[in-house]
């Protein structure tokens, strides 16, 4: 009774090794139609190596070492494919399947954003933008060519409202930063117009009036240098 | 083989192209408007037969403010492209456009300004293309803004109707 299974098992382990060979031999012969069918007649007729693993499904020795090397090239070659794929995606800016992601690579869009879910988390995104801003022209230094007239008109542009008062002003090589208070909502309105209005802004400028106590509303103003009123996403 | 492999990997690279136009075909957005969709801050109007816009006065600027639409809010502008006529030869009286824009916390925005191409006069009956950006956005914060183009047409050189300044078309194309 125990001697009877031990006789089979090598009988088994035969067929289960001469099934997956007929498998092996069934995909190795599907890829190799395909080529056949895609090659057409320009294509001369397949070298032996590749016509012996059609042959070798009599699962003669020989043939089953065919196949197994049949089966190892074409695992390198499907390794092969899968590699230039990765290539392909990689060179079209896309992230490889399995390839870590990477947060600094560019894209062509900004897909990292979303909606800002309340007032609240829209003003906190504003007073991220505008430290960054601060951030910069902290880091600037003062470029007088530029800053001077530039301090000028903006001084002309603010002083030239009664109900305004200019409380700093500071600018870099490529931008100005001031902070002002205005003594009621209708002078901060006309302000922001007027400021938006004056040659001092033809560069771009940024306006954050804020809530203050009633004769006392305080706005910070920044203003840019003729082409470098860029987002702070893509500085 | 190596013809298989160069066929597949064709195929592959055809395929990663075509996801990547398409993709691209959908981000973006192109948007053509009428200046008669535009308002007077200050002048009076004086509308052609295709919607365009006129100064007709010889006296005072005629100052605009157009809207923009966008497709997505999140995405910046990338590009505005505003058909003109300059008909006045004065120095300092130039068609001018900028982009002013109001966000959601009450802040608000301006782009730099663009003056007529070449600064002078457009030749009568002729167009002229100004082109505010250049492809680099350069506006300051966006999301979910509202946004106009602000143009600004001088005065008539006279009282010719020849002479007047005009806008015929405002082109706003998105980040894509």
């Amino acid at each position: 009774m125990q001697a009877a299974p031990s006789s089979r098992r090598p009988e088994s382990t035969r067929l289960k090794i001469g099934a997956a060979l007929a498998v092996a031999v069934g995909v190795a012969g599907a890829v190799l139609l395909a080529r056949h069918v895609n090659q057409g007649a320009e294509v001369p007729p397949r070298a032996a190596p590749r016509s012996l693993s059609v042959r070798a499904v009599d699962s003669e020795g020989s043939g089953e070492q065919e196949l197994r090397r049949e089966l190892a090239a074409l695992r390198r070659e499907l390794a092969g494919l899968r590699s230039g794929q990765e290539a392909l995606f990689q060179e079209a800016g896309a992230p490889a399947k399995g390839a870590p992601a990477d947060p600094g690579a560019s894209r062509p869009m900004d897909d990292t954003k979303s909606a800002p879910k309340s007032l609240e988390e829209f003003e906190a995104r504003e007073q991220e933008a505008l430290r960054r801003l601060d951030a910069r022209l902290a880091s600037e230094a003062r470029d007088t060519a530029w800053s001077e007239p530039t301090e000028a008109e903006i001084r002309g542009a603010i002083e030239g409202d009664v109900s305004t008062r200019l409380i700093s002003l500071e600018c870099g090589a490529t931008l100005c930063r001031a902070e002002v208070e205005h003594a009621s909502v209708e002078s901060q309105e006309r302000f922001l117009d007027q400021v938006l209005d004056s040659p001092a802004t033809r560069g771009g400028a940024f306006i954050k009036p804020s809530a203050g106590e009633p004769g006392s509303l305080p706005a910070l103003v920044y203003v840019f240098r003729d082409g470098h009123n860029s987002s702070p996403r893509e500085p | 083989m190596n013809k298989n492999c160069g066929l597949i990997r064709a195929g592959v690279a055809v395929g990663a192209l075509s996801v990547g136009v398409v993709g691209i075909a959908n981000a973006e957005d192109n948007k053509a408007y009428l200046p008669g969709f535009c308002r007077a801050t200050s002048g009076s109007i004086t509308y052609g037969s295709y919607g365009e816009i006129y100064n007709a006065s010889t006296s005072s600027s005629l100052s605009l403010n157009c809207p923009i639409v966008r497709e997505n809010q999140l995405e910046s502008v990338e590009e505005i492209e505003v058909t003109i006529r300059d008909r006045n030869a004065n120095a300092g009286q130039d068609v001018s456009c900028h982009v002013r824009y109001r966000t959601p916390a009450g802040s608000v925005g301006t782009s730099s300004t663009t003056l007529t191409p070449g600064g002078g006069a457009t030749s009568s009956g002729g167009f002229q293309s100004m082109e505010l950006y250049g492809g680099d956005p350069d506006l300051f914060l966006t999301d979910f803004a509202s946004i106009m183009l602000v143009c600004t047409l001088p005065p008539a050189a006279s009282a010719s109707s020849a002479d007047r300044s005009a806008i015929f078309r405002y082109r706003v194309e998105e980040n894509p």
